[in-house]
């Protein structure tokens, strides 16, 4: 499968980082492709193109604040989480994808 | 007769020192001076202290003084002069008055919650655990009074007497005082003991039939009552000075021992009372004493000032919740928090013995930075002096560790009070050089004018007093004080090495003339009198900032400089520094102030002369990197501040400093400027050694938390380690930062942290810290940076934060027991 996700914490300078690592990790694991998008103390990273999302089979959100420019994902599906739930067992929202 | 009509100036009205001094001023005439409140109708003889504080008068009466008799014109002239200048000026609060605690439970302590609990309003700071000790109440009972008086005329001559022996014994005081607050303090008792409204009630009693003894302790009585009905809570804590003047006065009297109430300590303890008056205090073993608990008394009383300048944690306002502290119980004063603990047990025991370890801690680390010469990391040496305004704290700035005095501001001698002599001014000054053994003092001659008026020297009205008759402005004219001061500084020089005198207020060269003629006829003036004169160097303040510009010229007769970055910011930025509403203005940290101190140190170089910054600046910590950094090797701050100086600048690289002076020179504005100041700190690796902290032992969350914030104070990461604690906890509470594993990162990004810091603490134990897969935690890593980041040092925590992710990386944290080799392995995958 070919993914897209976006992760944002409140302070913006660690489970960001964390939830990306355990997503791109589980991802790979998996056998699917993944670009994660992160939404931090530095602003957005690895910034997903129009093409990077018109492209993915899916998208998850990994987050507790509002995702930025949350319009250039209108007409996807979306599988949201909370931040903590990436970092504490991230296969379990992969098996929400299929 | 003659009267002065004016509007009382003083917030907190007219309490026992402004009285005293008006009375002073009035005692020089023979006219009779009366004092009238239009407000409330009250009248009070002017030299008459207790009559003055009785008439209850507050801030925004209308007032009157009246004067009638023989030098009536002289003494409207002078006391007209004396209220409407110096009388505004004389509410200074003596060092300690405001609080310097938070008030604020802390995180750790209010996670305990702690059941027994007494809440009191902090008024110094610290933390203290000893056995109470309980002093009640002691009166004096009736059989110790005589059965009958003798003659009015022998119990009158009995009562002066012993008036006149309990004077001569405060004057001793006075001179053996250990502070300017124990002395100012014994001289307000003083004035009060030699109050003629005392003496006229007693001797009507005594009059009327009663024995002295009886006749003081139903007049102080009486006093005491109408000085608790007062309606200024300032004047109601008088009470403590006045009972305590009548309990001496009238033991004296009856030839009865001093009071015991006050126990000889024998463990550390912590002092419970109703009331505790300063003498009462001042008996106390302070070497014991470990706290203070106070029902009664406000944040002004004299013991409370008395309390914080030496250190005693303390707590007042506690009312009949002190009582309920029995004697022998163990109890913990929080002077931080605000709240006094009796008999703590468990946890509550267990989280106080770490604070006072880590206080001890904290102590040891500031005197082992006593005895160490200021320097950068790279050796840089930079000379920390101290700014006083009397001899007794140049000899606490030398406990502090000062290189010397940069400022001793003498205009304090002279404030509220007639010029001291030149006598005087010589023993002051001699005490000061001998205290320095050598090392540099540098006296600033009298600075008056614009905020600091002096009675028969500054001018009284003026449109602008800043921009008026001020410092060396006022010497022409007073050349006589001027030169008195001078000799006795030149005496106090004579034989010792280092003494410097400093010029105020110079703006051109024409006033530096006239300073250096006038000392020289100083010089002459001993010699002439076969008197020794010292050799002395003569500088200048640079305050004003047309003498930035004409330093060349000024350093014919300047032989240094000295800036004075208060008014020099004042004056160059046009903005008032006592105006709080401009204080966004009123900053040093202006791109164009900054350009001014490094053209002011350009020019000194040139002309080859020391320069030193004694303004506040000086001890602003996050001005240091780029005071250095413009390459001013001398800072004169307050002395209490000069051990945190020198860890700071052991923390520092000069390479560092200039880079960040060079930055903020560049800077478009002054927020950003103040950001590149402090921007070198940066440099300071995220972590080291002494932040591993293995095998901690911690029962709980909070106290796991609070072991890595005292890890980062002891090793100066942090000013305010409260905050950087709330901050944490900030972050904690949106949710726990338990990671599962094993492991959590609390983390916050705040400014009150110095410089951008990992810690890591390994746990005896595990705890819970609500994980996100709910099992407990025994590896923390608490990251903090600075609010104001660069991207570069986000993105070191976020690689960081990835690399948590990884088993092998969490082994490493969890399995390696060598704090060096895991400090360099987090620095390394830091990036």
């Amino acid at each position: 499968m070919n993914i897209v996700a976006v992760t944002a914490c409140p302070t913006g300078i660690a489970h960001t980082y964390m939830a990306a690592e355990q997503l791109e990790k589980t991802a790979k694991s998996l056998g699917h492709s993944i670009k994660v998008e992160t939404q931090g103390a530095m602003g957005i990273e690895n910034e997903l193109s129009e093409s990077d999302i018109s492209a993915a089979d899916a998208v998850i959100f990994a987050v507790d604040i509002d995702v930025e420019q949350r319009d250039r994902f209108e007409g996807k599906t979306i599988v949201e989480v909370p931040v903590k739930e990436a970092i504490r067992n991230p296969a379990a929202i992969f098996e929400k994808l299929a | 007769m003659r009267d002065h009509a004016f509007t009382f100036p003083l917030p907190n009205g007219l309490h026992a020192r402004p009285a005293s001094q008006l009375s002073e001023q009035a005692a020089a005439f023979e006219t009779t001076i009366a004092f009238h409140n239009d407000r409330n109708g009250t009248s009070a003889n002017a030299r008459s202290v207790l009559e003055l504080v009785a008439t209850n008068t507050q801030a925004g009466d209308p007032c009157r003084v009246t004067f009638d008799g023989a030098d009536e014109d002289a003494a409207h002239e002078v006391l007209r002069r004396w209220i409407d200048d110096v009388l505004p000026g004389c509410d200074e609060p003596l060092s300690a008055a405001e609080s310097g605690a938070t008030g604020k439970i802390p995180r750790a302590l209010r996670e305990l919650k702690v059941e027994r609990a007494i809440v009191g309003i902090p008024v110094s700071s610290g933390i203290g655990l000893g056995v109470a000790v309980v002093v009640g109440r002691e009166e004096i009972p009736e059989s110790a009074f005589p059965a009958k008086a003798e003659s009015p005329s022998d119990e009158s001559r009995h009562f002066h007497a012993v008036l006149a022996q309990l004077s001569s014994e405060y004057d001793a005081e006075i001179s053996n005082a250990h502070s300017t607050d124990e002395r100012e303090i014994v001289k307000a008792h003083r004035a009060l003991l030699l109050d003629p409204a005392l003496k006229r009630r007693v001797e009507a009693r005594i009059a009327a039939g009663a024995d002295a003894a009886r006749a003081t302790r139903d007049t102080i009585q009486d006093l005491v009552q109408e000085l608790a009905g007062s309606e200024s809570a300032y004047l109601r804590e008088r009470v403590l000075d006045l009972r305590d003047v009548g309990d001496r006065l009238v033991r004296r009297l009856l030839g009865i021992e001093a009071s015991d109430r006050i126990p000889a300590l024998t463990a550390p303890s912590v002092i419970v009372a109703d009331t505790l008056g300063p003498a009462e205090f001042l008996q106390l073993d302070r070497s014991l004493l470990r706290g203070l608990l106070i029902g009664d008394g406000g944040t002004t009383s004299h013991t409370v000032i008395l309390a914080k300048s030496f250190g005693i944690p303390t707590l007042c306002g506690l009312g009949a919740a002190a009582s309920c502290i029995g004697p022998g119980e163990e109890v913990v004063v929080d002077a931080r928090a605000g709240v006094a603990v009796p008999e703590p047990s468990g946890a509550v025991r267990t989280h106080y013995e770490r604070r006072l370890a880590h206080e001890e801690r904290m102590a040891g680390i500031r005197r082992s930075w006593i005895q160490v010469e200021a320097a950068t990391a790279d050796n840089e040496r930079i000379f920390l002096f101290a700014n006083i305004s009397s001899a007794e704290e140049a000899e606490a700035a030398f406990a502090n560790g000062a290189d010397g005095i940069g400022l001793f501001r003498t205009e304090m001698l002279f404030v509220g009070r007639e010029a001291p002599s030149e006598d005087e001014q010589a023993a002051i000054y001699e005490r000061t050089v001998r205290a320095a053994a050598g090392r540099p003092v540098t006296f600033r001659t009298l600075d008056v004018g614009g905020d600091k008026p002096v009675p028969g020297f500054t001018v009284a009205h003026e449109e602008n007093p800043f921009l008026g008759r001020r410092g060396v402005r006022l010497y022409e004219k007073h050349a006589d004080v001027v030169k008195t001061q001078l000799r006795a500084m030149l005496r106090a020089a004579a034989g010792a090495e280092g003494v410097k005198i400093m010029f105020p207020m110079i703006a051109c060269v024409e006033e530096m003339r006239l300073c250096r003629e006038l000392l020289a006829q100083a010089a002459e003036e001993l010699t002439a009198l076969g008197v020794e004169a010292g050799k002395v160097s003569a500088g200048m303040m640079l305050e004003v900032p047309a003498a930035a510009f004409a330093i060349s010229e000024l350093a014919e007769h300047a032989e240094f400089f000295s800036i004075g970055s208060n008014d020099l910011a004042q004056y160059f930025l046009a903005a008032d520094r006592g105006d709080s509403s401009l204080a966004a203005l009123h900053s040093p940290f202006h791109p164009s102030f900054i350009r001014l101190l490094r053209q002011i140190v350009e020019a000194a170089r040139s002309a080859d002369r020391p320069l030193g910054i004694c303004g506040g600046i000086a001890g602003e910590s996050e001005a240091l990197a780029l005071l250095v950094g413009l390459g001013i090797r001398q800072l004169s701050m307050a002395a209490p501040l000069i051990p945190g100086t020198k860890a700071s600048l052991a923390r520092l690289t000069l390479a560092a400093c200039q880079e960040s002076a060079q930055a903020a020179l560049e800077c478009p504005d002054e927020a950003t400027a103040r950001r590149a100041a402090v921007a070198s700190r940066n440099d300071t690796p995220w972590i080291e050694p002494g932040l591993v902290l293995l095998d901690v032992e911690a029962e709980s969350k909070p106290g796991a938390i609070r072991a890595m914030i005292d890890a980062l104070e002891s090793a100066g990461r942090t000013a305010d380690a409260d905050a950087l604690e709330e901050a944490i906890w900030n972050r904690e509470d949106a949710y726990a930062t338990g990671f599962g594993n094993g492991f959590a990162i609390p983390h916050a990004k705040t400014d009150a942290v110095l410089s951008n810091s990992i810690v890591v603490a390994r746990l005896t134990k595990p705890i819970d810290w609500g994980s996100i897969d709910d099992g407990p935690v025994s590896v923390i890593l608490m990251m903090a940076v600075r609010d104001s980041q660069k991207d570069a040092h986000l993105r070191s925590l976020a690689k960081l934060s990835r690399l948590l992710m990884r088993d092998e990386f969490r082994e490493r944290l969890a399995g390696d027991s060598s704090p060096d080799s895991l400090s360099a392995f987090l620095l390394e995958s830091l990036g």
